[in-house]
């Protein structure tokens, strides 16, 4: 690993936000398992344990973290690690030290993109651990499992879209609190289109496809060609926030 | 001679102002330059486009013979900094700061992040965390950090911001000690125009983003205009007879205490103008101009007037 990259992650995993969210985001699974099953609990959520609980349930959960909750906690660290130390004047420390603009973004970019990455399969690992411990191996159901796994792939992959735009937006903006609320307008115009009838606009929206998947398909098998058209239209927005962000970072007076 | 960087007609605009406009010098390998002006003069900008944080509009930058624009990477391989206020990682401590940035060469010697930390003298601060140090103990680790990899050439901003007398003195001479032992080049921006003065090889003022003077600080020095700083009677009548007199211009005035430049006038000459006006003179001292005047002089300003 470049020395540069290995040094980015470390800085980030050294941050405490990260084991608690994930310390709080255990307990909130755990408890949801346990006390969804219960008759009062299932009667005041309005939800039938039979389809949202055992092998479902790490499914059910995914979308606690993948979406609102996963980009607001990706946009504070990233904030954290390319605004605040562009204010902090830590952004440009490496390049006095050798390295060039592109190398310092490139680092960057594959530590945050990676931490999506992981932070999602974390997920996974947790809500599979707690859903164990309440049902056991009867979550373990074939089908269930492989589907399930691939939707938390496929969620991975549009979570490091995401992170991508993050990090364009703190590059373009240069503040935390700018690319917040860019973030907040991007997930209300998110929520918006998937639920309007602009069907051009939602065959080219990096957002719909996530909610299409998660929702449209929840519990249900995506077919091969939505993955696709939805993986491409990932994969195309990533490349354009990677090369603007290289391009923005080439072009920065510190 | 050799020259361990040459810059020439920087220029840099920000939309419509002009920072930086046709700053040019040279420095030869163990030389330090101070970079005076006042604040907003362009001396960051200027070291910020040496060191290629900041894009430059027109000019050329060429350190120990490598061009900043053709290959920058082994350009600023030769380059330390040191820029804005010091700043690290909070969380960890100062000899992890320094191994962050020391995993980023190759070929550094495992000791050579202590060492650097006991040249600045630091060493038995070590294992504490940065966020715990003053802002004088975070200058002397930005000093370490930009030793790594032993620069030809070190560029320092406003080092002595937040350090004691003492501890002004003690950079200083590390700096000096630095450039006699090693070699190094060092160009260090400072409002510190009395210890500047002393330390300095070269000199460079800067105002409003133009090289007002520049050279050899003993060439500089050595200039024939004389300082006079007096004291007379008749505070009225002393102020409008300096102010004139030809050939002479009153640079700061405390009550009855004038300094004045001689400029085409002799000392004798200005003794019989004040005797010729029936001025009581009470003191009377001659002095070579210092940096200080000289710097207000250019940049038109005044000293301090302490009641």
């Amino acid at each position: 690993m470049y020395p540069l990259t290995k040094l980015y992650a470390r800085k980030i995993y050294r941050q405490k936000l990260i084991y608690i969210f994930f310390a709080c985001f255990f307990i909130a699974s755990f408890f949801y398992a346990f006390l969804i099953s219960t008759p009062q609990m299932e009667e005041m959520l309005n939800i039938n344990i039979g389809i949202v609980g055992r092998k479902n349930f790490p499914e059910f959960m995914m979308r606690f973290y993948v979406g609102t909750v996963g980009i607001l906690f990706n946009v504070f660290l990233l904030t954290l690690s390319i605004c605040e130390e562009d204010r902090n004047k830590m952004l440009y420390q490496p390049l006095l030290h050798g390295e060039n603009r592109s190398r310092m973004m490139r680092s960057k970019i594959y530590v945050a993109v990676s931490m999506s990455i992981i932070f999602v399969l974390l997920t996974a690992f947790i809500n599979y651990t707690t859903a164990f411990m309440r049902w056991g191996y009867e979550i373990f159901e074939q089908a269930a499992f492989i589907r399930t796994v691939i939707k938390y792939l496929l969620s991975g992959i549009y979570m490091s879209v995401i992170t991508l735009g993050i990090i364009t937006l703190c590059i373009c903006t240069r503040g935390a609190w700018k690319t917040i609320l860019f973030v907040i307008i991007y997930l209300l115009i998110d929520q918006f289109i998937y639920s309007s009838n602009i069907a051009l606009l939602q065959k080219i929206w990096v957002g719909y496809y996530l909610n299409l998947w998660t929702f449209a398909y929840e519990y249900q098998r995506i077919p091969f060609s939505e993955v696709l058209i939805g993986i491409s239209i990932m994969i195309l927005y990533g490349i354009i926030f990677f090369q603007i962000s290289l391009y923005r970072t080439k072009k920065i007076d510190f | 001679m050799e020259k361990i960087i040459s810059v020439k007609n920087l220029r840099k605009t920000y939309k419509k102002e002009t920072a930086v406009e046709n700053v040019c010098f040279d420095l030869t390998p163990g030389s330090i330059m101070g970079l005076l002006g006042t604040n907003g003069a362009g001396k960051t900008t200027t070291l910020k486009m040496i060191t290629n944080l900041c894009s430059i509009n027109n000019g050329k930058i060429v350190i120990d013979n490598v061009s900043l624009d053709e290959n920058p990477e082994l350009a600023l391989s030769k380059v330390g900094a040191a820029l804005d206020t010091p700043s690290f990682y909070q969380e960890l401590t100062a000899r992890e700061n320094i191994e962050c940035f020391a995993h980023l060469y190759e070929n550094i010697p495992k000791g050579q992040v202590m060492e650097l930390l006991d040249y600045v003298g630091l060493s038995s601060q070590a294992e504490k965390k940065v966020k715990k140090f003053s802002l004088g103990m975070k200058q002397r680790l930005a000093l370490a950090r930009a030793m790594l990899g032993q620069p030809k050439l070190i560029i320092l901003d406003e080092p002595a911001n937040g350090l004691d007398p003492q501890g002004q003195i003690n950079l200083y001479r590390l700096i000096c000690d630095m450039a006699k032992e090693r070699n190094t080049t060092f160009i260090v921006s400072s409002h510190q125009l009395h210890d500047m003065e002393k330390f300095c090889t070269d000199i460079l003022i800067l105002d409003k983003g133009k090289s007002i003077l520049q050279g050899k600080t003993e060439e500089i020095l050595s200039e024939t205009t004389n300082i006079v700083d007096c004291i007379l009677e008749e505070t009225k009548t002393a102020r409008s007879i300096l102010f004139e007199c030809q050939g002479i211009s009153l640079i700061s005035e405390n009550g009855n205490q004038f300094t004045v430049r001689l400029e085409n006038i002799c000392f004798d000459e200005f003794i019989k103008k004040l005797v010729a006006n029936h001025l009581h003179i009470r003191y009377l001292s001659m002095r070579k101009h210092s940096l200080q005047d000289l710097f207000l002089k250019l940049t038109g300003g005044t000293e301090p007037c302490i009641h």
